[in-house]
C-alpha cells in the first residue's frame, strides 16, 4: 500500500474483504509554512515524495486502526442468543462491508456478538423466450441470488439490543434488507418470581399502598359520606395526600431507571452488569 | 361491471380496459370477503340447522360475480397482459426480459450454469 491513509477510498476500510485492488491514488501534499520570509520557506518546504514517507511512518490513531482490522468482539459469559439479525442482499460487498458495520457497532455496545454466519443463498431462476412472440426454441435464463449473513448476539441487555438495531437502522447501507428475531429469557417459574416481587413492592411503599387501597375502597362510601355529613370531608383529605405523596414515590422511581439505562449504555461490561441487576429490581416494580 | 367501478381513475400503472376492471374486481372482493367467509363457514357446518345451511348457499350462489376470488387474475402492470406473467415481479414475460437486461430489476442477472 503505497497510498497514504487519506486517499484511500472508505470501502478500502474493510480491507480484509480484499475484494478489488487498490487504487492508485495521486498524491501532492502541500505543506504550508507560516513564517512569511521566503527563505525560511524554502527550506521548510519538503518533497512531496519525502512527505509521502512521513506521512506513511505517522501511526495511525488506534481506533482509526482498528477499523483496518477485523472487528473486536466480546467474549459471551453464557451462550443464550438474545438477538438473530439477518441480513440479505444480492451483491457480496455490500453485505460483508455492512456486516462489519453491524459487528463493529454491536463491539462498541459491549454486546457480545457471534460473527456474520454466511447462511445459504437462494437462487432463484427464470426462463424465458428471448421473443415478444411465440419462437419458444429459443429462450434466455435469468437469476437472481439472494445472499444471507447472520449477526446473534448471544448475551446482552434486551435494551442494548434494542439501541443496537435502532442505531444499525439509523444507519442503513443501500441495497441491505435486515431483519430481527428478538429473545426475551424469563425463569422457569414466572410466578413465583411475580410474588417475589409483590412482597418488595409492599415492603417499600409499606404504608402509602395500604392508604391507596383504601382510597380506592372508600371512594364510593366517602362520596355518600360527604353529601350527609361535612365533617368528614376533613377525614378524607390526608388519605388523598398519601395517595399524591405514593405517585411521587413512583415518579422517582422511574426516573431512577431511565437513568441507570443511560449508564448501562456508556459504562463498561462490569458496571453495565450491575446496573442491569438494578434494572431488573426496579423495572417490574415500576410496571405493576 | 360499471355499477362496481369508481367513478375517477384510481390507478397509477399502465391503464387498460382489462387492468381496470381487474382492479374493480379486486376491490369488490376485499369488501365481500368477511361476507363470503361467514356464508362459507354457515354451509360447511355440519352442526347448524338443514335449513340454515341451505338459504346460506343460496345467498352465497347470488352474490355477485366480482365478490369471487376466481374472478381476479393477476396481469402485468406494464403491459396489461394476462398470460406469462412472472408472479415475483408483476411483469409479463417478455418486460421482465427486457427490464431484466435494462438493470431495472435488482439482482437479476443472466443466468449460465
Amino acid at each position: 500500500m503505497a497510498t497514504p491513509s487519506y486517499a484511500r477510498s472508505l470501502i478500502h476500510l474493510t480491507k480484509r474483504l480484499r475484494l478489488s485492488p487498490p487504487a492508485k491514488a495521486i498524491t501532492q501534499c502541500q505543506i504550508r509554512d507560516l513564517s512569511s520570509t521566503p527563505q525560511r520557506r524554502a527550506e521548510a518546504e519538503i518533497s512531496p515524495r519525502q512527505a509521502e514517507k512521513e506521512l506513511l511512518s505517522v501511526r495511525l490513531p488506534r481506533a482509526v486502526q482498528a477499523a483496518y482490522l477485523t472487528p473486536l468482539r466480546r467474549e459471551a459469559t453464557t451462550k443464550n442468543p438474545v438477538c438473530d439479525l439477518q441480513l440479505r442482499s444480492y451483491s457480496v460487498r455490500n453485505l460483508e462491508a455492512y456486516a462489519d458495520f453491524a459487528m463493529r457497532a454491536a463491539y462498541y455496545l459491549n454486546l457480545p456478538a457471534k460473527g456474520p454466519i454466511p447462511l445459504p443463498k437462494i437462487t432463484q431462476r427464470w426462463t424465458v423466450p428471448r421473443s415478444n412472440f411465440v419462437f419458444k426454441k429459443s429462450q434466455e435464463n435469468f437469476e437472481r441470488i439472494t445472499l444471507k449473513r447472520l449477526i446473534q448476539i448471544q448475551d446482552g441487555h434486551p435494551e442494548v439490543v434494542a439501541i443496537w438495531l435502532a442505531f444499525l437502522k439509523k444507519h442503513p447501507y443501500y441495497g441491505i434488507g435486515m431483519k430481527a428475531n428478538v429473545y426475551e429469557h424469563t425463569d422457569l417459574d414466572p410466578l413465583k418470581d411475580l410474588e417475589g416481587e409483590a412482597e418488595r413492592i409492599k415492603k417499600q411503599l409499606g404504608e402509602e399502598l395500604d392508604a391507596l387501597d383504601r382510597l380506592a375502597l372508600g371512594k364510593d362510601s366517602s362520596e355518600k359520606q360527604i353529601k350527609a355529613k361535612e365533617p368528614t370531608v376533613e377525614k378524607a383529605t390526608p388519605t388523598i395526600e398519601k395517595a399524591a405523596k405514593t405517585k411521587q414515590a413512583k415518579a422517582d422511581l422511574e426516573a431512577e431507571t431511565s437513568s441507570t439505562d443511560k449508564l448501562a449504555v456508556a459504562s463498561s461490561k462490569e458496571s453495565e452488569a450491575k446496573s442491569f441487576e438494578a434494572d431488573e429490581k426496579i423495572t417490574p416494580a415500576v410496571a405493576s | 361491471m360499471s355499477m362496481f367501478r369508481a367513478k375517477k381513475l384510481d390507478l397509477g400503472c399502465f391503464v387498460n380496459t382489462k387492468i381496470m376492471r381487474d382492479h374493480t374486481k379486486r376491490k369488490v372482493f376485499a369488501e365481500n370477503e368477511a361476507e363470503r367467509q361467514a356464508l362459507r363457514y354457515i354451509i360447511h357446518n355440519t352442526t347448524l340447522p338443514a335449513r340454515a345451511r341451505a338459504q346460506a348457499q343460496l345467498q352465497l350462489s347470488q352474490m355477485h360475480c366480482y365478490t369471487r376470488p376466481t374472478q381476479i387474475r393477476n396481469r402485468c402492470i406494464l403491459g396489461g397482459k394476462g398470460r406469462g406473467v412472472l408472479r415475483d415481479f408483476k411483469l409479463s414475460r417478455f418486460q421482465f426480459r427486457m427490464n431484466a437486461l435494462a438493470g431495472n430489476l435488482p439482482g437479476v442477472k443472466k443466468a449460465s450454469w
